[in-house]
């Protein structure tokens, strides 16, 4: 409650290098900037509008010497709180800086700046016959900064994946006024981490996105259905029939009258209506045909094609208008933020339709089906304190649901403060403690958007976390091991199956038991094998399972496949950015042994997580220097195109990674010999 | 402290809340009630029907041009709705995002819940103290009101004072501020159109109108065509005749919504019931004549009028006013226009649309002109982006906010030479000022052409 402002101090120094006119300071300004689209509300300090993205890096920089705590903020559509100034400071009006820099469509990516709104990029790209996949709902106003920060998604992430995985390249500005580019080839996959990071690790300065060319044969299906149960049940089918449509999106009766003012378009009326859209390039036919099956064959009342471009149209806007014509409902409406594996779908739903009587609350729910996304949209009035009380316990039995199905607490939305709560239900505090560790290492004064994504006041919580795992017999042997290593700070040289042969620095620890399939789950086509396995093995094990995957060519093992194969180029097809396809498109989460003995689940089997860092992600490419990957989840769905054969990138160190380094291994025990022995920072 | 759970400022309940915007007292400075998607409510209601999700926000031309919350429609009701709970106390601070508003609309339209973003702004603005004491706005509107033919009067002798050349002169006095239109003194380039003879005038002259019992149609004068542009008005009689049968002049006095602008709704009250009072005479005598009006600003805030009442008999009256209003760009049937050959068309070609704020956001007007222009037209028809843009002339609004302004009206400028427009059509005024003045300046090749103006020229040569 007390806090200090510093900004007085460096007033000066700021108003010199931007001008007087773009800091504002009087009561009105900074109560336009106590608010975002959630409901938690705290005043800044004062507010500065950029003009120019040189002019970032030095205001950070002032900031930080100074001990002013910032924000970065665009358009301020965030749905969790994520750009409340709770800690008081400045808040950096970065939504000016709009250009579109660059738009290769040879190479296929466009430079941006972070304020360029995505419909503006989307709108430009059309006129060359492309697009960027992720469109989040509201991609009419939010920017690829904000994207950025929140890793949005949207419908056509089923196919296409999130903002993490089409973003090519990026230029930050670390917490302290560094500025720092993250590129395919420095260190593990920083990228990853920058994504999703809530501006808490970094803010956006400049950066590339992936395009795609658009495909002209789209088919758009609208099938209704007597209720949300079956409409779901289809879904699933669909999916584990082998069928990824490109959009997988369902709405339920409360959502589609709302977004047909009242009435329900269609006939006859029905409890639920899925959009289904596919545009794959070579069975469209097929497909569309296996679809309408299977919507008969779950009792779907109407089945649609749209015969045109007005007609397709049409069926989108009842879709996208589904979420704000809530807002014509009641004065508030509170978007809650799932994501389940896909076949506990169903599952979540009953769970949330009990909750939402329980509580005595009413909501639209909407779902980014395909990927187990889903958005129950609860209407209110902020005023009835008694209502909203009911709404927020509602929000977090939800939550809970959401984990107990194995789960995350948010899928696109991102944590913020108002999620910050149900971080302690998601993860254990070992694994918080990581996350704000990685946190201390790059903004160790807590000033980059501070106090969010990670609950505040760690130390006294009791163990809440409502996710249980076991550790294989081989992995708990390997984790006793490693502890007793820890205790005597013995290095060690982490290998698999030594076929990129690797220098021995240390004891040897030999991953090679490891090799055990964890789970196959085949109506979510996800599968979890311990790192041990050969990638041959790998392969023939799903080939039995009918599942031609084309994992790489790599004679290794997968945690070697992970962690050194740092991400995979396809360089002789094309030198194109489109057809880079990284590692990190296909994994949804590892499990890690630290130097330490700390065994940490990370990620989980869902194809959207943006609950806390992306630290599964940054194990691509560590050359276990930051721990050792026990397990991988993988998606086994048919997003990687075949006849692939990758080749590797050496490892670049950069000034950030040396630092996750301190975080993961302070004693620099494993692989010592990769970020060298002499090194001040080890002891 | 545990600051676990969000940081949470709750709203006061809705039954008990205090307005710290103005109070009950107050109460017949403002309106009625407030008209959103859902249907009446009263402005905290009104307010607290703002969700936050930022939609309205890429369609606000100010925030587009400046992106800063301060500027854009969500921002601003914000601080509304903070004024009138009593958390932004400073009325001077927030003047600023009130008064760059153009109260375009383009929020109400973009926003699923239909929050009247613009509405609300002209309540907080008359919330202001001093925002309705203007005496040269006072004097005008007194005029207006009691004495429209001594008001004509000096108008007229503003306009032969600069006709002669004694420009310096009239702008030294301010005359045309002092009568509230400081959109005649800008009109420098354009000074061969500011008449002499007024609309009014030549309307008393025509014999063809008159009240019967058959009449389909009542030109209501109003001030822009009257005073600015007589010709607009002559051109509407014309193809109001033509299309529609017999009609006849309402005799109307302003509609007040210049006094409704500037904080004075009493005066507007005033203008409004005695319009009203006009046409249930005339109805009486002719029961299925519509009002028609050619200025769409007019237009919209005709079809308002119930909102100013807040006794139940006038508002009834009202109701009943506003249900017969008709803008022109909405009035002509499509089906008796007959299609020109192009070459008559082809000199204007290519056209285009501009749609003026009051019609699209007012009026929800945007099919109806198009598929006129287009039967009319055919393919010398064309859409400018951003058709819907507002033009930033928006009343006095290009001349208190000149900077912001000049911003939105080269935007404007920038759609109209991306089609390499050369005809402009728009259904105000206010536009037809501006525009007019912009693209003398900025993209000469280009005129601005009010709607039935245009529709006069063709369907003479045919």
């Amino acid at each position: 409650m007390f806090r200090k402002n510093n900004f007085p101090y460096v007033r000066k120094k700021i108003s010199r290098l931007l001008g007087e006119k773009n800091i504002l300071e009087n009561e009105v300004s900074l109560m336009a900037y106590s608010y975002d689209s959630a409901l938690s509300r705290a005043k800044p300090d004062a507010v500065i509008n950029f003009t120019d993205i040189s002019q970032i890096a030095p205001v950070v920089k002032i900031l930080y010497e100074a001990g002013v705590p910032y924000i970065p903020r665009m358009a301020g559509t965030n749905l969790s709180g994520g750009t409340i100034p709770i800690k008081g400071g400045v808040v950096l009006n970065l939504a000016r800086l709009n250009r579109i820099i660059r738009i290769d469509t040879d190479k296929h990516f466009a430079l941006v700046e972070p304020g360029v709104v995505n419909l503006d990029l989307q709108q430009e790209l059309e006129k060359f016959g492309f697009f960027y996949p992720p469109d989040p709902a509201s991609q009419k106003v939010s920017t690829i900064g904000g994207n950025i920060g929140e890793n949005a998604g949207g419908p056509r992430c089923l196919k296409y994946g999130v903002t993490t995985n089409n973003v090519l390249k990026i230029e930050t500005v670390t917490p302290r006024g560094e500025i720092e580019t993250l590129d395919l080839t420095t260190g593990p996959q920083l990228l990853s981490l920058i994504c999703g990071s809530e501006g808490t690790l970094g803010i956006v300065r400049r950066a590339w996105l992936k395009i795609v060319p658009l495909r002209q044969k789209t088919v758009t299906i609208f099938a209704s259905f007597q209720n949300l149960e079956s409409a779901i049940t289809t879904v699933t089918r669909i999916v584990a029939e082998g069928i990824i449509p490109s959009c997988l999106e369902a709405m339920d009766e409360i959502s589609i009258n709302a977004a047909g003012r009242g009435k329900n378009v269609f006939s006859p009326p029905c409890g639920a209506a899925l959009l289904i859209e596919i545009n794959s390039e070579f069975s469209l036919e097929k497909e569309s045909r296996k679809i309408n099956e299977i919507c008969r064959a779950n009792g779907c009342l109407s089945l649609k094609s749209a015969e045109s471009f007005e007609e397709r149209q049409k069926m989108w806007q009842l879709r996208k208008d589904a979420y704000p014509a809530m807002a014509r409902l009641a004065p508030n409406v509170l978007v809650e933020d799932g994501v389940v594996p896909r076949p506990k779908l169903v599952q979540a739903l009953k769970a949330v339709k009990n909750i939402l009587e329980e509580e005595k609350v009413e909501a639209g729910i909407l779902f980014h089906a395909g990927d187990g996304n889903l958005h129950p949209s609860i209407i209110f009035d902020e005023r009835d304190i008694y209502q909203v009380k009911r709404v927020k316990r509602a929000a977090y039995r939800m939550l809970k649901t959401f984990i107990s199905c194995g789960g995350f607490i948010s899928g696109e939305h991102g944590v913020g403060i108002e999620k910050r709560m149900a971080m302690a239900w998601q993860y254990p505090t070992k694994t918080l403690n990581l996350f704000k560790r990685v946190k201390e290492a790059l903004d160790p004064k807590n000033l980059a958007n501070p106090d969010k994504i990670i609950p505040v006041a760690l130390k006294s919580r009791n163990e809440m976390c409502l996710r249980k795992t076991v550790l294989s017999g081989p992995a708990s042997y390997l984790q006793r091991e490693v502890e007793s290593r820890f205790r005597t700070k013995t290095p060690s040289a982490v290998f698999g199956l030594k076929t990129s042969k690797p220098e021995i620095a240390g004891e040897e620890l030999s991953l090679k038991e490891l090799k055990g399939i964890v789970e196959f789950d085949r109506d979510n086509f996800t599968i979890k094998a311990e790192c041990g396995i050969s990638v041959e093995s790998l392969k023939e094990y799903l080939r039995k399972e009918g599942i031609e995957f084309p994992l790489p060519e790599y004679k290794g093992s997968l945690g070697g496949l992970i962690s050194s194969r740092h991400f995979l180029v396809r360089k002789e097809i094309s030198p194109s950015f489109y057809s880079v396809n990284m590692i990190k498109d296909f994994l949804l989460g590892v499990d890690i042994l630290l130097p330490n003995g700390e065994f940490h689940e990370l990620g989980g089997k869902t194809l959207k997580n943006v609950a806390g860092y992306d630290l599964a992600r940054l194990f691509i490419g560590s050359m276990g220097c930051y721990g050792i990957i026990l397990s991988a989840t993988i998606r086994v769905d048919h997003l990687i195109e075949t006849r692939l054969n990758f080749t590797g990138e050496p490892l670049k160190i950069g000034s950030t990674s040396r630092k996750l380094k301190q975080v993961f291994d302070p004693f620099n025990l494993f692989n010592r010999n990769i970020y060298g022995q002499r090194n001040a920072n080890y002891n | 402290m545990d600051r676990e759970t969000p940081i949470i400022i709750e709203d006061k309940p809705t039954k008990a809340h205090a307005n710290y915007l103005y109070d009950y007292t107050e109460r017949n400075l403002h309106l009625a009630y407030l008209v959103n998607a859902m249907g009446k409510a009263e402005i905290y209601d009104s307010l607290s029907q703002c969700n936050r999700c930022g939609y309205c926000a890429n369609v606000c031309p100010t925030y587009i041009l400046e992106k800063n919350e301060l500027v854009s429609a969500r921002g601003r009701n914000q601080i509304i709705k903070m004024m009138v709970e009593g958390r932004i106390k400073s009325k001077e601070q927030s003047s600023f995002s009130l008064f760059t508003c153009l109260l375009c609309g383009a929020c109400a339209s973009a926003c699923y819940a239909g929050v009247p973003t613009n509405e609300h702004v002209l309540e907080a603005r008359r919330s202001i103290k001093n925002y309705s004491e203007n005496p040269v706005l006072k004097i005008s509107i007194r005029l207006l009101l009691k004495a429209p033919g001594f008001f004509a009067l000096l108008l007229k002798i503003a306009i032969l004072l600069k006709k002669l050349g004694f420009s310096s002169l009239v702008s030294r006095i301010g005359i045309f501020h002092i009568l509230g239109v400081p959109q005649m003194a800008e009109a420098e380039s354009a000074l061969r159109r500011l008449p002499l003879k007024f609309l009014s005038e030549y309307l008393a002259k025509d014999k063809e109108i008159s009240v019967t019992s058959d009449v389909r149609w009542l030109y209501f004068t109003s001030c822009g065509p009257n005073f600015i542009y007589p010709e607009v008005g002559l051109a509407t009689v014309n193809v109001l005749k033509r299309f529609l049968g017999r009609g006849a002049s309402l005799r109307n006095v302003c509609c007040g919504l210049m006094a409704y602008n500037y904080g004075k709704m009493e005066d507007a009250r005033k203008f409004a019931r005695k319009n009203i009072e006009i046409f249930e005479e005339i109805s009486s005598r002719a029961p299925d004549a519509k009002i028609v009006v050619d200025c769409s600003s007019c237009a919209s805030f005709l079809k308002n009028y119930p909102r100013l009442f807040h006794d139940e008999n006038w508002r009834k009256r009202a109701e009943n006013f506003s249900g017969n209003v008709l803008d022109i760009l909405q009035a002509l049937p499509v089906d008796t226009i007959c299609s020109v050959q192009s070459g008559e068309t082809d000199k204007f070609a290519p056209v285009t649309y501009h749609d003026s704020c009051r019609a699209c956001h007012g009026q929800n007007i945007r099919k109806e002109p198009r598929e006129i222009l287009k039967k009319v037209l055919g393919k010398n028809f064309l859409e400018m982006p951003e058709s819907d843009w507002c033009c930033g002339g928006a009343g006095v609004y290009f001349f208190t906010q000149e900077e912001m302004s000049k911003k939105i009206l080269l935007r404007k400028i920038k759609n109209v030479s991306a089609i390499h427009a050369k005809t402009v059509v728009a259904g105000s005024t206010s536009c037809l000022i501006q525009l007019e003045k912009g693209l003398a300046k900025y993209y000469p090749s280009a005129q601005v052409m009010h709607y039935s103006v245009f529709l006069n020229k063709i369907f003479n040569k045919c």
